[in-house]
């Protein structure tokens, strides 16, 4: 979201430009996602983001025009995007990235503007939903395994007073580790659990989709982006 | 109450109701959520055997159970057997009273595990097939049992009870497309293995008459390769012709084409080409294929090995009846003389004496036919024993020596390791070879027979003669069925044709091998017996 140092508060304006980040970034990784997906489920997870988040990023800008009563409030933003994703990715990651998009957009029923703290709680929010839907703890090797550390290093950021991309770049960071600790875990869900042991030694396809997601908040100008060398 | 305090009030239960309302829609997307994430599970196409560990763990921790155990009949039968268990030893206390702390490792059938449900405080569910998967609707059958332990102090509520009933029916439809998958691959399988391990040629088209499939001995009869008859046409694969027509391709006859357009099945013999441009003469059968797309099958039989079989016939029948009706025609003179001449004692012995030659001959005939005909049964048995080949050669030398017109032998035999062979077989192998010798070899001819050990396991021996030899043009039959030289048939010499058959099938018989040995003068003749170590 990159709102920049003078900035204070992100819009659905920033939310929409994310949204389009994360959809390039995905698509440039989708091979890699397969690639890790077919270790431990059915190889589609890089196919399925890629799809579903060119779907959101379609209906985003072809229902604009639409919008004759003023802009949309950013929680009704994140939960349309939540819906579109749930409704477009296949798998189990379009229910659970709906969720966690969903509930985050409930926590920010009518505001058009949120400051970092606010938009911290909202996905933590979201966070709760989908480890409720999912099942899921830290450990069991899931997207949670990247989203729930990201999230802390949020909340920890804004209870600190960083700035927005400071804050970011820790979230980024932070599930960037979450899914180097994916590696040795045996998985607990989803259709990695029939592997049980043989899942062992997999970076978790999911947790890489996440950390892809939060590094997609940067916007690029920022500096201190997490590092390429996973490529 | 005010007016406003109504209003309150009214707002409030609103509220209230929004959220339940929205605690329900959430619940229910989660029960949704976990059922979807178990039918992936369930579809991902492994084995559920294999897979219900996984399977019970998600049912567990969906439902909340503090433990649940699996039970899944063999296909067509009644008793479960436990596959999975939360706890893998299978081994938990269980809360009901006077039941023991195991889980069973089988039910006689779904009623007898509900019953131990019942009593162990289990709730369980049978899993069943339905009547719209079942395959001749035989009505229910019973494919195995669900069973969750809720955690102590836990009752399972109806929440719960419902996504059990859902789990059923997800892992019966799972469990029996996974039992008609391993049907489906076992009867594949054992298709396939009929299909290559038959001796006739069987060849597949779909209705544009291209093959689809085809089998080992298909390739073989045209001599080309399996995957080259795969795509292409009959015409070509085969090169048909219609039985004594002389053009080359099938045409309108084409028996593929008219069991497509007729259905009805159809025999005939025909010629097909092999690659070699040999007209093969074979019996063959069609048949339209039903179902969707359609296609035909033929079934092919080589006639040449019949038509070889029918020459062999003939010939031996030949062969015998010449062989049979010259000492016939010996009796029957001789006892001509004996009845019609009133001949002296000494003429009278000596016809019959000749008599008893014809009969002694037409004897080694029937004898020689018998041996043929259980050699040709395979009920050869042989008593096999530690021999000592050399002494064996000697008492046969011994034996040969009182024959009259037998030919000298010389012995070139060192000692040697035992053999493991029937003696007696053996010495009708020499025996078969000197007369063989005696028969052919020419006036005057003296045999040598050399055995030498081959290490590690074997002896061979060499039965030579200086005789007049073979026709190498012969060379290659002299071992087959009823063969005679051509210098022999045009001969007065008697014979069967059938002394060296029985000498290789004897040798063969052992274990070992018999060639003649084409570089020398003469008839040599070697083979091979397995030595003791």
């Amino acid at each position: 979201m990159g709102a920049g140092a003078s900035a204070v508060t992100i819009t659905a304006e920033d939310v929409v430009a994310f949204v389009g980040r994360a959809a390039v970034t995905i698509a440039r990784h989708e091979a890699l996602l397969d690639r890790l997906d077919a270790a431990l489920g059915d190889g589609d997870h890089g196919t399925n983001m890629s799809t579903g988040l060119q779907t959101v990023v379609r209906a985003l800008r072809d229902e604009a025009p639409a919008e004759a009563a003023g802009p949309l409030d950013v929680g009704a933003l994140l939960r349309r995007i939540g819906h579109t994703l749930v409704a477009s990715v296949g798998g189990a990651s379009g229910p659970l990235y709906g969720t966690l998009f969903i509930e985050a957009g409930f926590a920010l029923d009518g505001r058009h503007a949120v400051d970092l703290p606010t938009l911290a709680r909202a996905l933590d929010a979201g966070r709760a939903g989908l480890a409720r839907r999912g099942r899921c703890r830290l450990g069991d090797k899931t997207i949670l395994d990247a989203l729930e550390p990201a999230v802390q290093a949020l909340r920890a950021a804004s209870a600190a007073g960083l700035a927005p991309d400071e804050a970011f770049v820790r979230a980024a960071r932070a599930a960037r580790a979450g899914v180097r600790a994916t590696i040795p875990m045996v998985a607990r869900r989803g259709l990695a659990l029939r592997l049980g042991e043989r899942s062992r030694g997999h970076r978790d396809p999911g947790a890489t989709s996440c950390f892809l997601l939060f590094r997609s908040m940067l916007d690029g100008r920022t500096s201190g982006r997490p590092s390429r060398r996973r490529r | 109450m005010t007016e406003l305090d109504a209003l309150r009030a009214r707002v409030a239960s609103l509220e209230d109701e929004r959220r339940r309302t929205f605690d329900e829609a959430q619940r229910e997307a989660d029960a949704m959520f976990a059922q979807y994430q178990l039918s992936q599970l369930l579809a991902s196409g492994d084995d559920l055997a294999k897979m219900a560990p996984a399977v019970l763990a998600e049912i567990a921790r969906t439902s909340g159970a503090g433990d649940a155990a699996l039970w899944l009949a063999a296909p067509a039968r009644r008793t479960l057997h436990r596959v999975a268990s939360l706890a893998p030893s299978g081994e938990r206390v269980s809360p009901g009273p006077g039941v023991g702390n195991e889980l069973p490792v089988s039910f006689p059938d779904s009623t007898a595990a509900g019953r131990w449900a019942a009593r162990a405080g289990w709730f369980g569910v049978p899993l069943e097939e339905s009547r719209a998967l079942g395959v001749g609707g035989a009505g229910r059958v019973a494919l195995g049992y669900l069973a969750i332990l809720p955690l102590p102090g836990q009752a399972l509520d109806a929440r719960h009870a419902r996504y059990l009933g859902l789990v059923r029916r997800e892992l019966a439809l799972a469990f029996r497309a996974a039992q008609l998958r391993g049907a489906l691959l076992r009867e594949r399988a054992t298709l396939a293995a009929i299909l290559d391990g038959a001796s006739d040629a069987i060849i597949a088209v779909d209705s544009g008459g291209r093959i689809t499939r085809l089998n080992g001995a298909a390739a073989r009869l045209v001599g080309a390769a399996e995957r080259e008859g795969i795509g292409a046409t009959c015409e070509a694969f085969l090169g048909c012709r219609p039985e004594g027509g002389g053009s080359r391709g099938c045409g309108r006859t084409c028996p593929f084409q008219e069991v497509l357009a007729h259905g009805r099945p159809l025999v005939r013999e025909q010629v097909v080409g092999g690659v070699d441009a040999t007209s093969i003469p074979v019996a063959a059968s069609y048949a339209r294929m039903t179902g969707s797309p359609s296609g035909a099958v033929g079934v092919l039989r080589d006639l040449r090995v019949t038509r070889a079989l029918d020459a062999l016939k003939s010939s031996f029948v030949a062969t015998i009846s010449h062989e049979l009706r010259t000492p016939l025609a010996l009796i029957s003179g001789h006892s001509q003389s004996l009845l019609h001449l009133g001949l002296d004692a000494p003429t009278s012995r000596h016809h019959l004496e000749r008599i008893g030659d014809a009969v002694d001959r037409l004897g080694a005939l029937v004898d020689e036919v018998i041996d043929v005909s259980r050699l040709e049964s395979d009920q050869l048995q042989l008593d096999r024993a530690p021999t000592d080949l050399g002494g064996l050669v000697r008492a046969f030398v011994v034996e040969q020596g009182e024959l009259a017109g037998a030919p000298p032998i010389t012995l070139d035999v060192p000692p040697l390791p035992k053999v493991d062979v029937d003696a007696r077989r053996i010495r009708q192998v020499l025996a078969n070879l000197a007369a063989n010798t005696q028969k052919y070899a020419g006036p005057g001819a003296a045999v040598t027979i050399r055995a030498r050990h081959l290490p590690p396991d074997s002896v061979v021996v060499t039965f030579a003669d200086d005789g007049e030899g073979i026709d190498p043009g012969e060379h290659a039959h002299v071992f087959d069925r009823f063969f005679r030289g051509g210098r022999m048939r045009e001969s007065r010499i008697p014979g069967s044709g059938l002394g060296l058959y029985v000498c290789r099938r004897l040798v063969e018989a052992h274990g070992g091998w018999i060639r003649l040995d084409t570089t020398r003068r003469g008839m040599s003749i070697s083979f091979r017996l397995p030595a003791l170590q």
